[in-house]
């Protein structure tokens, strides 16, 4: 018989690859969850809220630190202006009162502070630096009230190795005289109209604060200012002096280093919106930041993110708070662009999709390698089986080699089985002859004898009377059951003995029984009966 | 299984194909690509080049992904070294912008081999729309770098308010500016008027004595090393011309931009580039703080004679250093979106400079402008553009920075060579003194 193990090789290979394909599978993804569950791994948004996090972080703490330099050097600057001031009031015999409609006294005044303060220009992280006095060369004219003198100087280029200086504001030819020339859009005096808290700030009863941002006027700069005032030993109010911080310097003194695409920083004035123009902006520092215009809606959107929300564009950040001065709290919003944050979250997505593709490919094709490689000494064995040649075999697969051991000591035992089976089928088969030799004598002795008696029979026939035989006949339809019983005994060979034994008769039951069976069959001795019944059988065979 | 497996791989180089495997362009939408630019329009002012770069980047940029982002506005006389401290890689040093707005000899200094050739990007019908004369201006071995984008010339910004005064009572017009021998004799008249200002201050004061000694047939102005020839006749004749009325205090060197003069009322006509339009003041500012409107007049640049119409042509291009495919990409739909002739003409208009296509310059003469001093300005420029003959010189930083030194001399000498020559000296003896600090200088 030949085996066939096709069938059953595929399905094996098949139950062993669903089994291995299910246990791969459900080990990832349980591990994927347990990661996910402790936090190993996370949603893009978390990750997107993490990374603004510690961007914020920085942010905040980069701008607590640069406000502070600032507000300590404007603190140190007004010191110098003061010294100065009352100085060369001192040493003009002037009160400062005096200073007012006096063009020489305020050149004078401008010309001692003009290089201290361009000093502290250079040695500060800011783009311009001013003293404002509270006077003016020209008291005659029409908008003399909103005129003021002092010396305002500004960077003209981004950088602290280099710096080449400006005349915004002062008198041009002090400017020359010290090598800075006026400014392009260029003013004598201050105009005061762009401070709108000026009475307030006339008070001098603060130490330093940072003003509203204003448009420069002519120039495409917004800037601040930081004010400390000017303040008399007794307590005249002189003026403010203190720093320009431009937009443009603000994004030069805190770029962003940061991984994240157009990554944009906004300081603005505490609030439960933003507008624009009261605040700066900065961005990433190698890269491009969108500047949002307008005034801001914000949004929570979960994962502690907040959508802000523009005319032209959207924005997802987080928030933190800087403390500018005692009274002054600015916001922070480190945010990058929506559709960034959406098209991160598609790839993200699309990763995913691919990763898991990508995943189950391998253990699918895994899996298949290994039930393939796994079966493989089975097949072999299977096949040397086929062969017949299993004793030559050794894997070193234990499991199959005692199968294969196994294997070969049931032959051996089948073998010997086979072998036992053979002989004693030889043997009864030498019976059978025997016996059927036997049998064979015995037929012809059975035939010898059968023609004894039939010769013996139409001996008797010829002894028998016909009458009474023909009343025999007749009469045997009489007899009772029991009668018959006894006959049919009687004609088996059965002694009266062996009669009483077998029907369970007393002796007279049956000696009653035969002179009825006599009497009813006309013979007079059991040699007759049986002679008669003889008779009859041999007619009936 | 086979089976399988393939499909699995139709599967996925069906949707990588579909991620975006392919694309015809280098640019994309969603991952637009950064462009670093200096330029030099609108340094202390609000500048009109910002506010385009910005309507690009809202427009055509984000379309097409690309992000044009402006590191540094400098100005043209600076923006040569800053790019040499770039190449060079100098500690703190900016890096090399990706886009720059330059004079051909900054592209020269740059490189060919580095530079974006526009020929490759424009075609020969797009390039044939430029003016004929300003493309020969951005030609480095025949291939075209620097691209034009707007041009300047020097004219005359007089204070208007102050020059009605002096008109009023000294009876001279502006047709009293039509050659430089009629404008020095107004010069003269005004320094008595305004009791001793300048008429003029120069912006580049050897520009004009250059462009005088053209005039006058020079044959040899410039010695090898592309410094003047002091030895020159006409040169020598021109700088006589033009120094002797600084020496006498009628005209003066400006400490940088005359604009700056003009502003505090040191003098009444600045001579300098159309392109300081941008940077006037709108008042005067006088040392008692009193303070008058400018509106500024603009006047063509004196002719050495009524025969001799002569204009310098300066301004710079755009030039784009060449790094990537992608880059010179998106370098090249900036460019093209930045000279579309509208758009050229809105912007020049707002930074004083000539337009560069053929179809602008048609459609000046038909210009409405929104202000006076404006109107000033191209008429004086479609005048010049239509009766005078244009003048240029390749300027190599080394003598531009000669040319400073020289003016910082004649500054520093000034008011001693007026005390002398208020003193009697033979002026032609100052002349030669000037002469010889130009010579030292070679």
């Amino acid at each position: 018989m030949q085996l066939s193990f096709k069938s059953k090789e595929r399905s094996m290979k098949r139950k062993l690859f669903v089994y291995m394909f299910f246990l791969v599978t459900t080990i990832s993804i349980t591990l994927l969850m347990g990661l996910f569950l402790f936090g190993r791994l996370g949603t893009t948004e978390q990750d997107f809220h993490k990374k603004l996090s510690i961007q914020s972080e920085y942010s905040t703490k980069n701008m607590e630190s640069y406000w502070d330099d600032l507000a300590s050097m404007n603190i140190a600057l007004a010191d110098n202006m003061e010294a100065i001031l009352e100085t060369t009031l001192a040493n003009q015999g002037l009160t400062f009162q005096q200073l007012q409609d006096n063009p020489n006294a305020i050149y004078s005044l401008e010309n001692d502070m003009i290089q201290p303060l361009g000093q502290y220009l250079e040695r500060s992280n800011c783009s311009g630096a001013y003293v404002q006095l509270d006077t003016t060369i020209n008291s005659t004219l029409d908008n003399a009230q909103t005129q003021r003198s002092g010396v305002y100087l500004q960077k003209t280029t981004m950088s602290y190795s280099k710096e080449d200086l400006i005349l915004y504001r002062g008198i041009a030819n002090i400017g020359k005289k010290h090598g800075i020339m006026p400014h392009r859009k260029w003013r004598q005096e201050f105009d005061i109209t762009l401070v709108p808290d000026y009475e307030e700030l006339k008070k001098g009863n603060f130490d330093y604060s940072l003003s509203n941002i204003i448009q420069l006027p002519y120039t495409g700069e917004r800037i601040a200012l930081l004010r400390v005032p000017l303040v008399g030993k007794d307590g005249t109010f002189y003026g403010l002096c203190g720093f320009e911080i431009s937009q443009s310097w603000f994004k030069f003194a805190h770029p962003q280093p940061s991984t994240l695409n157009h990554l944009t920083c906004l300081l603005v004035p505490d609030s439960d919106s933003i507008i624009t123009n009261e605040g700066f902006s900065t961005g990433s520092q190698n890269g491009f930041y969108y500047m949002p215009n307008g005034d801001l809606s914000i949004k929570p959107i979960g994962n502690n993110l907040l959508r802000i929300i523009s005319k032209n564009r959207n924005y997802i950040g987080v928030k933190n708070t800087v403390k500018i001065s005692k009274n002054q709290t600015y916001s922070t919003y480190v945010m990058i662009l929506d559709s960034d944050y959406n098209r991160a979250i598609v790839k993200s997505n699309i990763e995913l999709f691919f990763f898991t593709i990508v995943l189950l490919l391998f253990v699918f094709l895994g899996c298949s390698f290994f039930s393939q490689r796994y079966l493989s000494p089975i097949l072999k064995g299977l096949e040397q089986l086929r062969k017949d040649n299993k004793n030559s075999m050794r894997y070193d697969v234990q499991e199959i080699d005692d199968l294969l051991d196994f294997l070969s000591s049931k032959d051996y035992e089948v073998e010997n089985k086979m072998l036992t089976l053979e002989l004693e089928m030889q043997e009864n088969r030498k019976k059978l002859e025997q016996i059927e030799n036997e049998h064979e004598l015995i037929q012809r002795e059975y035939d010898k004898a059968r023609v004894e008696v039939e010769r013996l029979a139409k001996k008797r026939e010829a002894d028998v009377d016909e009458e009474e035989y023909k009343r025999f006949l007749e009469c045997l339809a009489t007899l009772t059951r029991k009668e018959k019983e006894i006959l049919d005994l009687y004609v088996k060979g059965y002694s009266s003995k062996d009669i009483l034994e077998t029907l369970n008769i007393t002796d007279n039951t049956l000696k009653y029984h035969n002179r009825n069976i006599y009497s009813k069959l006309g013979v007079k001795s059991r040699k007759q009966l049986l002679m008669y019944m003889t008779l009859l059988n041999n007619k009936r065979s | 299984m086979k089976k399988v497996i393939k499909y699995l791989l139709v599967f996925g180089l069906g949707l990588c194909n579909l991620y975006g495997c392919s694309s015809k362009s280098l640019l994309d939408k969603d991952n637009p690509v950064t462009l670093t630019m200096w330029h030099v329009y609108g340094e202390q002012a609000n500048s009109p080049m910002n506010q385009l770069i910005a309507e690009f980047n809202e427009t055509e940029g984000k379309d097409k992904g690309i992000i044009i982002n402006v590191t540094k506005i400098t100005n043209a006389s600076k923006i040569g070294s800053e790019l040499e401290e770039s190449l060079s890689k100098e500690p703190g040093a900016d890096p090399m912008p990706d886009l720059y707005t330059g004079h051909i000899h900054n592209a020269k200094q740059v490189g060919l081999d580095k530079s974006v050739v526009w020929n490759d990007v424009f075609t020969e019908k797009e390039i044939s729309n430029f003016v004929d004369e300003f493309l020969d201006a951005g030609m480095l071995e025949d291939k075209l770098v620097d691209l034009p984008l707007s041009k300047s010339t020097i004219v005359l910004f007089m204070n208007g308010t102050q020059f009605e005064k002096f008109s009023n009572d000294t009876a001279v017009s502006l047709n009293d500016f039509d050659t430089w021998n009629q404008t020095f004799d107004v010069a003269e008249k005004y320094y008595e008027w305004s009791n001793g200002k300048p008429l003029l201050c120069f912006d580049y004061l050897l520009n004009s004595i250059e462009s005088y000694a053209i005039a006058l047939g020079t044959k040899n102005m410039f010695t090898e090393n592309g410094w003047y020839n002091t030895e020159d006749p006409a040169f020598k004749e021109a700088f006589r011309t033009f120094l002797e009325p600084l020496i006498k205090g009628h005209i003066s060197a400006s400490d940088f931009y005359s604009s700056t003069e003009l502003t505090t009322g040191e003098t009444l006509i600045g001579v300098s580039s159309s392109a300081a339009y941008l940077y006037l003041n709108d008042i005067v500012t006088y040392p008692d703080n009193t303070t008058e409107p400018l509106n500024a007049i603009a006047l063509p640049y004196p002719k050495a004679d009524k025969d001799h119409a002569l204009m310098t042509q300066a301004g710079v291009g755009l030039c784009a250093y060449k790094t990537t495919e992608q880059k010179q990409e998106a370098a090249s739909v900036f460019a093209h979106w930045l000279v579309e002739p509208k758009r050229n003409m809105d912007f020049v208009i707002q930074a004083g400079y000539m337009p560069v296509t053929k179809k602008a310059f048609k459609n000046l003469k038909n210009e409405k402008f929104e202000d006076e001093e404006t109107q000033s300005l191209y008429n004086t420029l479609t005048e010049m553009k239509s009766d005078y003959t244009v003048i240029s010189r390749e300027v190599p930083n080394a003598i531009s920075r000669k040319a400073y030194a020289f003016y910082d001399q004649v500054r520093s000498h000034q008011q001693e060579w007026q005390a002398r020559a208020n003193a009697g000296e033979d002026i032609d003896e100052i002349v030669d003194e000037a002469m010889n600090i130009l010579k030292s200088l070679s």
